[in-house]
């Protein structure tokens, strides 16, 4: 077994180890349901996001070995924005469906949402070019040949 | 070695799509093919070893607040009946939202490179911001990274120099750090 392997073997069962202490909390029946919830959900995440990364996220992340694509945002961000643009979808459909919201509040709330759900949901399906480092690539790097040196006295 | 702008190779120059692309790199986002560098010893530009953002992790150590107002103001917005109560909380959500997009903007446009002679940080949405230090004048390099930090790829460089005041101290949450510390270290300790 290779040292990859082992270590996305290790870091399932942490992932594991980590959700199961989020339910375990929930277990404590003791405790108020808000409480139990808040406590659950957050090892709960993290614990699922270490799977996640371990399953279906494994990049070559600070070896240098990723050399393909280096614009594109690493698997682990992409998870860190995707909730952020399901909250934005949520803000959105809230707002375009609320009763009794003032239109130009309906208007400008949903023209903002709107941008930043844009914005979010493009960064993270990996739509938007920026200055790329290509650029650096596309004129000539050839260096020419060095003059002969004169002789040294 | 000068800074010179580097000629384009395709399409014309007055074409509507190059005259937006020029307005675009001149006032809102910049464009590191301006900021290159051309040797007339070696006859070459610079080639760029790394070119990467900082780390989303950043992003939302920056806006976390911001999150979490707009998504509180919008919930009591959605919540409050028509009026000025519901201008107020409406105004403070977007405020909250476009502190958070703006952030979010300039994030996503803000790139570290390191060439064959400097370390760069150059970006800003509206703004310039360039920094550079030559690789010839480091004289220390310093790698951290947490173990939170190892799991998703980011960590601190800091790096000094031989004067006292310098334009890149510190680069927090950096993607692939240990990539960027071999790629500074390769020439400029040798």
């Amino acid at each position: 077994m290779d040292a990859e392997k082992g270590e996305r073997i290790a870091l399932v069962v942490l992932g594991a180890l980590i959700t199961a202490i989020g339910l375990l909390f929930f277990k404590l029946t003791f405790l108020p349901l808000v409480v139990r919830g808040v406590l659950s959900v957050a090892p709960l995440a993290v614990g699922l996001a270490c799977i996640w990364t371990a399953t279906l996220g494994w990049e070559e992340v600070g070896s240098g070995r990723r050399k393909e694509n280096p614009e594109e945002l690493l698997s682990v961000e992409r998870l860190f924005l995707v909730p952020l643009a399901a909250l934005a979808l949520t803000g959105l459909v809230a707002i375009l469906v609320a009763p009794g919201l003032m239109p130009v509040v309906r208007i400008v709330l949903g023209l903002s949402t709107a941008v930043t759900l844009a914005v979010v949901g493009g960064l993270t399906v990996g739509r938007i070019r920026i200055p790329s480092r290509q650029l650096g690539r596309q004129e000539s790097t050839r260096r020419p040949p060095r003059p002969p040196q004169p002789p040294r006295p | 070695m000068s800074a010179q702008r580097a000629t384009g190779t395709n399409g014309s120059q007055g074409s509507p799509g190059r005259i937006l692309q020029r307005l675009y790199h001149r006032y809102v986002v910049p464009d590191f093919q301006d900021h290159r560098l051309f040797s007339e010893r070696t006859g070459a530009w610079e080639i760029v070893k790394y070119g990467e953002r900082r780390h989303v992790v950043w992003l939302l150590s920056e806006t976390w607040v911001a999150i979490l107002i707009a998504a509180i103001s919008l919930a009591l917005t959605l919540a409050a009946p028509a009026g000025p109560a519901q201008l107020v909380l409406a105004g403070v959500c977007l405020v909250s939202q476009l502190y958070f997009l703006f952030k979010l903007v300039d994030w996503s446009v803000t790139r570290f490179y390191v060439t064959d002679y400097r370390l760069v940080e150059l970006g800003g949405f509206l703004d310039l911001r360039l920094n550079e230090i030559p690789k010839t004048k480091l004289t220390d390099i310093q790698l951290r990274q947490s173990l939170l930090g190892k799991l998703l790829g980011y960590g601190t460089i800091r790096v000094e120099t031989a004067g006292q005041n310098q334009a890149l101290n510190e680069i927090e949450y950096i993607r692939l750090p240990q990539v960027l510390n071999r790629e500074l270290s390769s020439h400029s300790l040798t």
